[in-house]
């Protein structure tokens, strides 16, 4: 089992009277690429800036391999690297500059920092742009120079902050790719994006915050599973349609059968060992059952089904309140 | 190996490589070039008439041309040191730059430091011109070393509270209007509420001539920049004449002998105090923010 790399307890955060945060809760795994999504306003810039130490929190704690580094900014900016959303350019400053003026920032000054320097242009595809001006990069290389740059001190986690927003798609494609390297290298990589399709790829955890809560964590198959029970089954038969149907129908598990051809779409209520229980009935009918199992949703589907019903939740809540309040 | 500032080397590397830098000591240095020769021409053209050369006329020139020097330093360090932080700002680098290991009082300073580099070389780069004035004797190397620090101490002071409000406000613009205006209150402002407060006080009172509001003047940098040019030139002493005007009871006082130390000294010490608000300002952990 992986180790917890990033703790976070209880983050509360408000601004004036709007709270961003409530008590959040969330947990990372060393070498784990986390995915971190919810709808605008959820609290993911919020919690982002929080771990980077640009906001303070009001209450909770944020434990990187046990030690509170809200309390200790020094242990904070030591072990994290920040890539924000939007990429900020200085004038007149080339692409090697730009690094080794990052590196200096961290205390990393001479001939081995140019070499790391060129390392890491060389690992997010920028190698022999060192003498281009910055701001004359397209926003995509741009973006992957500013990855390199959060990588310049080797900390322990990457925290990247809607890294693809604004970029065509090879760029988002080209750095999707060096995040995947980055973890596979041992990178722990905490990303917040709104392109789930890209992070359902690439993540191997996700964490799906709303109205500053985390409302579901876990990993990509976890989630994907736990979610996929409520799905229908997907039942498909080669022949002896009438008798599956028959069998079907009559089966007390089942709520409701639709019919599309050979394939049966039916709503069981039963678990995972009913499921197989079913199955082997199936097949002891000699009903040639040729697919079978829940009907699979994606990262896309899980997230709005999630987002919504954690809305839904959220205002009978609300609607419970007293007046007034 | 010697560790410098960050943002210090930063800064100095890309503004050597724009031509504001290169305009600006051409701009200033031209001017002083072009008034101290229309003075020198008026001299010559003058000693051909008379037969003499007017000693005065000499003074003059030093006078006018350290008075230029005040003025340019006075319009353009606040217009750099106003856009420092708030161009990070606008530029959305400033979180990257806080996330790093650098303290915000690291970065106030890098930039404080930077906007000094300029206008170190401003004053050095005018030194040929100033040194016409050894032509004719009269005014030492010493003096001009006074003036030199005299209005570095001055650019700091005015440098430092550029850095607070560009630290403060989001926007550039916004942060100049604010920084010029502060540095106007000082200059004129101190001279407006020593008038007002004079004049509106009881005849009886204002006989005592006892009138502490007079220190307000050890924050304007015109006046001590003024008494360091009178006390080498030695023509119209401004301090004085500010003592007689508001508070000639205290003329043969402490601080008036010891006017310039003191000004500067308090010059350096507000310069600390706006440099360690605006890292304050400046840190995340400190600073309650919007929602954005």
């Amino acid at each position: 089992m992986k180790e917890r790399l990033l703790v976070i307890q209880n983050l509360t955060k408000n601004y004036g009277k709007f709270r961003a945060l409530n008590g959040l809760n969330m947990e990372i795994k060393k070498g784990e690429l986390f995915g971190f999504v919810g709808p605008n306003g959820a609290g993911k810039t919020t919690t982002i800036k929080i771990i980077a130490g640009l906001l303070k929190t009001d209450i909770g704690q944020i434990l990187l391999e046990g030690k509170d580094i809200t309390k200790d900014p020094h242990i904070l900016k030591e072990n994290i690297g920040y890539v924000p959303d939007y990429f900020g350019v200085y004038d007149n400053l080339k692409t090697m500059e730009y690094m080794e003026f990052y590196a200096s920032t961290y205390g990393l000054v001479g001939k081995e920092v140019r070499e790391l320097c060129l390392e890491l242009m060389e690992i997010v595809g920028l190698e022999g742009k060192e003498n281009q001006y910055v701001d004359a990069l397209s926003r995509g290389m741009q973006q992957r120079l500013c990855l390199a740059r959060a990588l310049v001190h080797n900390p322990k986690i990457l925290i990247l902050d809607e890294p693809a927003s604004g970029l065509d798609p090879s760029s988002r494609v080209a750095m999707k790719n060096i995040l995947m390297e980055l973890t596979m290298n041992g990178k722990t990589i905490l990303i917040s994006s709104h392109i789930l399709s890209e992070l359902s790829e690439m993540c191997s955890s996700i964490g799906i915050i709303q109205k500053g809560e985390m409302i579901l964590q876990g990993s990509i198959g976890e989630i994907v599973s736990s979610v996929n029970t409520m799905n229908p089954l997907m039942i498909q038969v080669l022949e002896k349609q009438e008798e599956a149907i028959m069998f079907l129908r009559t089966h007390p598990l089942v709520k409701t059968l639709a019919i599309a051809g050979n394939e049966f779409q039916i709503i069981f209520e039963g678990d995972a060992k009913e499921e197989v229980h079913l199955l082997q009935e199936m097949i002891e009918k000699k009903l040639s059952v040729i697919s079978f199992g829940r009907k699979k949703d994606n990262l896309e589907s899980i997230y709005m089904k999630i987002t919504k019903e954690g809305e839904e939740k959220h205002d009978s809540y609300q609607s419970r309140l007293p007046v007034g309040d | 190996m010697i560790h410098i500032n960050p943002v210090y080397q930063l800064e100095i590397k890309t503004s050597a490589r724009t031509v504001k830098l290169c305009a600006l000591i051409l701009i200033f240095n031209g001017l002083l070039a072009l008034i101290s020769f229309l003075i020198l021409n008026d001299m010559i053209e003058q000693s051909q008439h008379l037969g003499t050369m007017e000693y005065e006329g000499l003074v003059n020139m030093y006078s006018i041309m350290s008075y230029i020097e005040f003025g340019m330093f006075m319009l353009v360090i606040p217009s750099n040191t106003s856009g420092s932080i708030s161009g990070e700002k606008e530029r959305k680098t400033l979180d990257i730059l806080l996330s790093s290991k650098m303290s915000p009082y690291a970065i106030v300073i890098g930039k404080l430091m930077a906007s000094l580099n300029m206008v170190m070389m401003l004053a050095v780069s005018s030194l040929p011109v100033l040194s016409i004035v050894f032509l004719f004797g009269g005014i030492s190397i010493v003096d001009l070393i006074v003036m030199l620090l005299t209005l570095m101490i001055s650019g700091v002071f005015v440098g430092s509270i550029g850095i607070l409000f560009s630290a403060v406000c989001k926007k550039t613009t916004t942060a100049t209007i604010l920084s010029y205006s502060s540095i106007l209150v000082l200059i004129i402002g101190t001279y407006i509420m020593n008038y007002l407060v004079y004049h509106l006080t009881e005849a009886g009172e204002r006989a005592s001539g006892v009138r502490r509001l007079i220190y307000s003047f050890l924050l304007n940098p015109a006046v001590t920049y003024s008494t360091v040019i009178s006390n080498q030139v030695a023509n119209r002493d401004i301090l004085k004449q500010l003592y007689l005007d508001f508070a000639p009871g205290m003329i043969h006082g402490r601080v008036i002998r010891n006017w310039i130390p003191f000004s500067l000294v308090i010059q350096l010490g507000m310069s600390i105090c706006l440099i360690g608000i605006a890292g304050w300002v400046l840190n995340p952990l400190h600073k309650k923010r919007r929602f954005d």
